[in-house]
């Protein structure tokens, strides 16, 4: 029976590894909250040591978190163990950035799509192969690619195939971490197409993970910004893109390139400066304020919480009100 | 102005089981000194393979190159073995995709800096050494003095990108051909070494060659752009022409695809089908089997075209009118 | 690095109880009772007797094993049964002409086995490398009894280049010393040299073709200098692995060795002792070997670090 809350909610999650050799622990996910809705996108977007494949493995039961729950649908998943877990897990699928790892060479199609129907018990094998063509159909495959090896195939029609599959199972999220990252330009325009009406037909959540803003701010209806294991903005995609509140994302739209021709386009800030510290060693404070040209002595001292602003954002920022942050340029 | 590298009519063959195939046809390709040039394609285009080409980089036990390659007068295909390897470094370089694996990791940066200078100067080691430190401040490497100790594996991506740039440009080649040098970057940190470059290349006169599949770095960087199909040059211009109003189908299919903040949610132009395997690519227009405006005259073999400064290979050009990244957007 | 040693050190201990103790059993194991031999012929049961508790063999297996180790403890390995010599003395008479065949032989492997790889893996799919390949083939089949036995009759007793048997010490007299040398180190060296040869080809192969070897081309570096110095450093921790792995396999082939050119060193002391059930001078060299396979691991340990600088 599906409730009325957010599908998935996500609050104080933390995921601590620990350092080889070190005696610190690396907090790689130190704190995040955040909501899915039904039927919503919900972007994650970060560079590298943001966090962000991390989330997605918690969310995915993947990884034991060190605090914070994760509940979904008004489940608390961390506290799940064996066939409850399991049971409420296939609501929940993921497609992997990787579609040649994802996929093992020397299945057909047909053997990939059908291992988590036939893992699940769902229906006879008749039923099982019906609705492996179905799946395979709304993929944009014909059923001639249920016999091929998935060696034999590009990767943006492995793609597609993993995407069948996280599908078979009837998810309502589907977490996609840096799913079309690895595909070229034109196959990777198809596969967001593909994304985009699945969506809209099964009204699925998805969760997209990316580091690509430009695609992020294509399919999500709210954008998260995550730096360093925390989330410095959480937005509507469009007041993100036109008005960012946070500094690193004001940061991020101005390093976007933009394939636009010169006079469309304005000269890219000279403000971008520095690299992500390490997550293992992130700075007092607030954690952006070494690469922030607003920061000041208090950004030091305290570090700020997320907390509402006029408007809906979300934002960790104490400078948030006074700041009039550029937004992207075009 | 005249031009630093100047590559013509250049075919790289490569030596397969199943016989030669032809991953680079007929490619001709000028940078002037101080210029940024796009190449800019998928994978599979041949694009890295012309840069391997042009640096005489490609083994010759299974691959073969013919055109040329002129570097002032020199040209660096017919060039002796050893007249080649002096040539790379000092007057022509190269850096790559993947910084964390490009670097030596059991040298010290400084030391992959110095014999890079040693191998092409005869200098002492102390004005080697200084070599090194200076360039390190100018690709902005922060502390170089202590950084030259370092070992890659202590350094960040970004950080060695720039030594890759340093060990690069110490030298001051005429030419640096940079391969896809920020794809594996962060955006930020994509950002700064983009400006880096072409700080460089203003300051000292490099004329670079960058090899890309995202036509925003294009965008962002270059002032010419040659897009890559196949193994062929479809389409030359200035980055202006080729994003306002791209010629050739497969451009403007390029430029459709990339996500767009105006069209949020909208349907992308995919390019349908993938590219045809070297042994098996079409006799005509080779783009002619996934281009939605091929007709009957396609299936004939196209040359690239040269008017006003622009080449384009496509027989149709003159009849058509491709959407550019600036339509639908209000002008 | 003190950590490293420390870490060694460790293992050590435990590693003597074992190796002595499998040792031990197995002499008991074995038929046979050293307390016949030396009496004699004629001996009476009695005298036999009288000899068995004069060294012992009376007593149960686990006594005398806890008499030797403490004895070995405080550093006395004995006497041996048979000669009434000290096993430390027989041992310190023994081992340097041993270490000096294998130091010989792990020499020529080394050098041999380097050359070779580096050929072959630069000119890899080439004749050459086929050539260098079916050598080294070759060479890791030949049995070193075998290869010793051809190389007497081809170079000592054919055309007295070498002297067939014998050695002489390094110390004593180097010329001749070395002389003495060539063959055994030969017979015993050259399947190390193509066990060298064929694993350096396979790392070397890799290494030519990752991208910072691409970056160096690029940079205008002769090809020697990256194949010598880039590639080889770059090889020198497998290479390290496998020349520490010889020193083990080179000690156990050196009795035969030893045997077939007629070398009085470690393994002719060993194999005579085992016969004759003399575990005195078996356990002495079996600490004395284990000491040294040890050490060996512990410098390539530290020889890795030195090398990658990754290591930590």
């Amino acid at each position: 029976m599906p409730g009325r809350g957010p599908l998935l909610s996500a609050s104080g999650l933390e995921v601590h590894f620990k350092l080889p050799g070190e005696s610190g622990r690396l907090r790689a996910v130190d704190g995040v909250s955040f909501e899915i809705g039904r039927s919503e996108i919900f972007g994650l977007i970060g560079e590298s040591g943001s966090g962000k494949s991390t989330i997605a493995r918690a969310i995915m039961c993947l990884e034991p978190i060190n605090g914070g729950q994760v509940t979904l649908d008004g489940t608390r998943l961390d506290q799940l163990r064996g066939k409850a877990l399991r049971r409420q897990r296939r609501r929940v699928q993921m497609v992997f950035q990787d579609p040649h790892e994802s996929l093992d060479p020397r299945m057909t199609v047909r053997q990939a799509i059908e291992e988590p129907l036939r893992l699940g018990r769902t229906g006879s094998r008749a039923a099982r192969r019906a609705r492996v063509v179905d799946l395979l159909n709304r993929v944009g495959l014909d059923e001639s690619y249920v016999g091929r090896m998935a060696y034999t195939m590009s990767g943006g029609q492995k793609q597609r195939v993993n995407i069948a599959r996280a599908l078979a199972l009837e998810p309502e999220l589907l977490v996609c971490d840096e799913a079309v990252s690895a595909l070229d330009v034109s196959v990777r325009a198809g596969i967001i197409n593909l994304l985009t009406s699945l969506q809209r037909e099964l009204q699925i959540s998805v969760l997209f993970i990316s580091h690509d803003l430009g695609v992020v701010a294509h399919l999500a209806d709210r954008i998260g910004v995550l730096y360093l294991g925390r989330l410095a903005e959480v937005s509507e995609t469009e007041s993100l893109s036109a008005r960012p509140r946070h500094p690193y994302t004001e940061m991020l739209l101005a390093a976007e390139p933009q394939p636009r021709p010169s006079s469309h386009r304005a000269a890219r800030a000279p403000s971008i400066s520095g690299e992500a510290p390490s997550a293992a060693r992130p700075p007092s404070g607030c954690r952006f304020r070494t690469r922030c040209r607003y920061a000041q002595e208090r950004c030091v001292q305290e570090e700020p919480a997320l907390r509402p602003l006029e408007g809906g954002a979300l934002v960790a920022c104490h400078r948030a009100e006074e700041l009039e942050l550029t937004g992207r340029r075009a | 102005m005249a031009a630093a590298l100047e590559v013509r009519n250049l075919s790289v063959y490569f030596q397969t089981p199943e016989g030669e195939v032809q991953a680079v046809r007929d490619l001709s390709l000028t940078v002037a000194a101080g210029e940024i040039v796009g190449l800019v394609g998928e994978s599979g285009s041949g694009k890295s393979v012309t840069a391997l080409a042009i640096m005489g980089l490609l083994p010759p036990s299974v691959s073969r190159t013919s055109g040329s390659a002129l570097l002032g007068d020199r040209d660096l295909l017919a060039l002796a073995p050893d007249r080649l390897v002096k040539a790379r470094g000092r007057d022509i370089s190269m850096i790559f995709q993947e910084p964390m694996t490009a670097l030596d990791p059991l040298f010290r940066i400084g030391d992959q800096i110095t014999e890079t200078v040693r191998a092409h100067h005869r200098v002492s080691r102390r004005a080697a050494a200084d070599r090194a430190i200076r360039i390190l401040t100018d690709v902005g490497l922060p502390d170089p003095a202590a950084r030259v100790r370092a070992y890659p594996h202590q350094l960040s991506g970004g950080m060695r990108q720039r030594v890759m740039i340093a060990i690069a440009l110490v030298s001051e080649p005429a030419v640096l051909i940079a391969d896809e040098p920020t794809t594996s970057l962060d955006v930020t940190v994509q950002a700064q070494i983009l400006g880096l470059l072409a700080e460089l290349s203003r300051a000292h006169g490099t004329a670079v060659v960058l090899i890309t599949h995202d036509l925003g770095v294009v965008a962002e960087t270059c002032s010419r752009v040659h897009t890559m199909y196949a193994g062929e040059i479809v389409e030359e211009c200035s980055v202006d022409e080729a994003l306002l109003a791209p010629k050739h189908p497969y451009t403007s299919g390029l430029i459709q695809a990339i996500p767009r903040a105006e069209k949020r949610r909208q349907p992308l132009y995919s390019i349908p089908g993938r590219v045809p395997p070297l042994t098996a690519m079409p006799s005509g227009c080779r783009f002619e089997p996934r281009c939605e405006h091929a007709s009957e005259s396609c299936r004939a073999a196209q040359p690239l075209e040269r008017r006003d400064g622009r080449a384009v290979r496509c027989g149709r050009h003159g009849e058509l009118t491709l959407p550019g990244a600036a339509s639908g957007v209000d002008q | 690095m003190r950590r490293l040693l420390l870490e060694r050190a460790v293992w050590l201990v435990p590693t003597l109880l074992l190796a002595t103790f499998g040792v031990f059993w197995l002499i008991h194991l074995a038929p046979g009772d050293p307390a016949i031999t030396l009496a004699g012929e004629n001996a009476t049961a009695r005298q036999i007797a009288a000899i068995r508790h004069e060294l012992g063999l009376d007593q149960p297996f686990l006594l005398q094993y806890w008499h030797w180790l403490t004895h070995a403890w405080r550093g006395n390995l004995g006497t041996s049964l048979n000669t009434r010599e000290g096993v430390a003395g027989a041992i310190g008479h023994a081992l340097p002409v041993t270490l000096q065949l294998v130091l010989g032989g792990l020499l020529l492997a080394a050098v041999l086995g380097t050359i070779a790889g580096i050929v072959s893996a630069r000119r890899a799919g080439t004749s050459t490398d086929a050539a260098v390949s079916t050598l080294a083939s070759a060479g890791a089949a030949i049995p070193s009894f075998w290869l010793g036995l051809v190389l007497i009759s081809m170079f000592a007793l054919g055309t007295h280049w070498f002297p067939a048997t014998g050695s002489v010490a390094l110390t004593s007299n180097p010329g001749q010393a070395l002389r003495h040398l060539v063959l055994p180190s030969i017979a015993l060296g050259v399947s190390g040299a193509a066990e060298i040869a064929r694993q350096l080809r396979a790392v070397l192969i890799d290494i030519l073709g990752s991208d910072h070897i691409r970056t160096l081309r690029a940079k205008g570096l002769s090809e020697r200098r990256i194949v010598w110095l880039h590639a080889l450093k770059g090889a020198a921790v497998p290479l390290m692995t496998i020349v520490g792995l010889q020193v083990s396999r080179f000690l156990g082939a050196a009795v035969v060795v030893e045997a077939v050119f007629g070398i009085s060193g470690i393994g002719s002391l060993v194999v005579g002792a085992a016969q004759n059930h003399d575990y005195p001078v078996v356990e002495g060299v079996v600490v004395v070997m284990a000491l040294i396979v040890i050490v060996v691991n512990f410098a390539v340990d530290v020889s890795y670090r030195i090398f990658d600088p990754r290591i930590r």
